[in-house]
């Protein structure tokens, strides 16, 4: 698992480490460098798929401009034309842990230009799923070095298929498709397709947190998108994706319509119930705004689920939110859990800083009452 | 290190803030609002007199309930508060201090200070004591901003109406164009343009010299360090 990561130099990060948890929440003000952290994040698993270009950046969520603006650019300090992105993994427990720092320091040839291929000093990648380049090979001798190789591949192919999902609607119903990741793509693409190749136990853990929705009946996956031709829907959409209403009229079917006519909340939920259980989906990830289109006590238990679920299937996520019902379904006594506020400092430069209860305390006040009422930062002050 | 302000007032709130800035160099990120409430939705506002979320009697009120204390500080961090009052209206119905005599009394702001801060202890009941510091204004939070405006030798705790003192003096001396922070009508922005200045410790330690109680505050900020 990812336990550390310290970014330098990239946007409104100049310096900054976190420690983090299995499920990692990020807080701030708009424009305070919530984004900029999992952009980081991007840039280093670009790196190491040898996919640094602009479309390689852009597919993993990167708001792309020219290197002169992705370097830190403060009034009063000199630019440093190289960012930084240190990722300290930690696999295994107890007596046979390991940790090992997977580096990259990017910089471009010509800070001008907004195609400028990026480049990394460090010379690790993957090679292919299994194969991994490392500027000193270690010596196969050595003992335990076999299992220390083995963690390392799987570690940098988890960072390489990192990806920050900022979904939006029209992606998930399936009407134009941007994103051209697999299996899911980074607007909310494919949802269909990835809900269609479920295995049996996958079905069930969806099943099992449809009450979420709780009008729906069933999800139906028509592959040969023959409702369409029984005017289910216009047919703008490419998604085969069809539910039932409980609550309506089955005969002729009158209960069925398309993803191109659903409600926005029932895409959201679905796809990241589908994020968080298919083994298909990457194992490191991050999610822009996860409270879109959510109704508030559906965030807060939403949030529970999927921290559950990235326990039992193994994800580690780093999630930014703007709304304060989602930091609900977080448990601070559980350190896999955590809680962070994006702030800047007076000079622009982005912070954060872990929100960690007391141990005896007994308050009872709600996290997300906390946060409105100022005690745990993250708020704009002059209004 | 986090520091949340109690105080009477949006203004109070940026003039302690870099009072904090220029004593403790904190970063403006490091403080929070605790009270005034910022967030009245507006239909609570719209039922609401100015005064009733903004006064010596709410700060009272917090304090007694400790409520918002005692969540403050469920946060597992080092943390203060400090409990802005002004001593203007000490002697209205359950404020009550006792006013020592003014007149040829040295020790007046001194007296009066301590007589406050028995006053919010008991509010308290002594609770909190070590996360607590008290910004005791006397009479008004104007009369440490007029530390930097005015010309005049001698505390400005003298002044019996600060307000119309700081009105008067930023009216004379303000250029037309630096007049415009006066009609803003955000005070947390007024206040904070207005007392620039206490943020850099140089500035403030000459201004401390100038209301006794602003340096009793500060110097009181000193065991933080």
């Amino acid at each position: 698992m990812l336990k550390k990561v310290t970014i330098k130099n990239y946007k409104s990060v100049y310096d900054m480490t976190i420690d983090l948890g299995r499920m990692n929440l990020f807080i701030g003000e708009n424009g305070c460098g919530k984004t900029n952290i999992l952009e980081a994040l991007a840039m280093a698993s670009a790196s190491k798929s040898l996919d640094l270009d602009v479309e390689g950046l852009y597919n993993r969520g990167v708001r792309v401009v020219k290197p002169d603006l992705t370097f830190s650019s403060f009034t009063g300090l000199k630019q440093n034309k190289k960012m930084s992105v240190d990722l300290e993994f930690q696999e295994g427990v107890e007596k046979v842990s390991s940790s090992f720092t997977i580096r990259s320091i990017l910089y471009c040839e010509d800070e001008k230009d907004i195609y400028s291929k990026w480049k990394d000093e460090d010379r690790t990648y993957m090679i292919d799923d299994a194969e991994i380049n490392l500027p000193q090979m270690p010596d196969k001798g050595d003992k335990g070095i076999g299992k220390w190789h083995k963690w390392l591949v799987n570690d940098v192919c988890k960072l390489t298929e990192y990806l920050i999902f900022n979904l939006n609607a029209k992606a998930l119903r399936g009407i134009g498709s941007e994103s051209k990741k697999t299996p899911l793509g980074i607007n909310g693409e494919s949802l269909d397709i990835l809900l269609s190749q479920f295995a049996k136990a996958e079905w069930e853990q969806l099943t099992q947190h449809l009450y979420l929705i709780s009008w729906l009946d069933e999800i139906l996956i028509d592959e040969k998108d023959l409702f369409k031709f029984k005017g289910h829907k216009l047919g703008r959409s490419n998604s085969v994706l069809y539910f039932k209403d409980r609550f309506m009229r089955k005969k002729e079917m009158n209960n069925i319509f398309s993803a191109e006519n659903a409600n926005d909340g029932l895409l959201y939920i679905l796809f990241y119930l589908a994020l968080f259980i298919s083994k298909k989906t990457p194992y490191l990830f991050a999610i822009d705004n996860i409270e879109s289109s959510l109704n508030p006590r559906i965030c807060r238990t939403l949030i529970k689920e999927l921290s559950d679920l990235s326990r039992i299937n193994n994800k580690q996520v780093l999630i930014t939110t703007h709304n304060p019902a989602v930091l609900d379904g977080i448990n601070l006594n559980d350190s896999e859990q955590r809680l962070f506020v994006v702030y800047r400092k007076e000079d622009g430069k982005t912070q954060l800083k872990r929100i960690k209860t007391k141990p005896d305390t007994d308050e009872k006040l709600k996290l997300s009452e906390m946060w409105m009422r100022g005690y745990l930062g993250g708020l704009p002050k002059n209004f | 290190m986090y520091i949340g302000i109690i105080a009477e007032g949006k203004g109070d709130l940026a003039v302690i803030t870099n009072i904090l800035k220029g004593k403790l160099s904190v970063d403006k990120s490091d403080v929070e609002y605790l009270q005034p409430e910022l967030d009245f939705d507006e239909t609570d506002l719209h039922r609401m007199r100015a005064e009733q979320f903004s006064n010596w009697a709410i700060v009272r009120e917090t304090c007694m309930k400790k409520k918002k204390l005692s969540d403050f500080f469920s946060i597992d961090e080092e943390r203060y508060v400090i409990i802005h009052i002004d001593t203007a209206e000490a002697e209205e119905t359950n404020y009550e201090v006792e006013r020592p005599v003014k007149h040829d009394n040295p020790s007046y702001s001194k007296e009066l200070r301590d007589n406050v801060i028995d006053r919010v202890n008991e509010w308290l009941e002594n609770q909190f004591s070590k996360e607590i510091f008290y910004a005791i204004a006397i009479e008004e939070t104007e009369a440490w901003v007029l530390t930097i405006y005015t010309d005049r030798q001698g505390d400005t705790c003298r002044y019996n109406d600060p307000k119309k003192e700081l009105n008067r003096v930023l009216n004379k001396k303000l250029s037309k164009k630096e007049r415009k922070v006066l009609t803003l009508g955000n005070e947390l922005i007024k206040f904070d343009k207005l007392t620039k200045k206490f943020g850099k410790a140089k500035n403030l330690s000459e201004f401390m010299m100038l209301n006794e109680s602003l340096n009793f505050f500060c110097k009181s900020l000193e065991t933080i360090q």
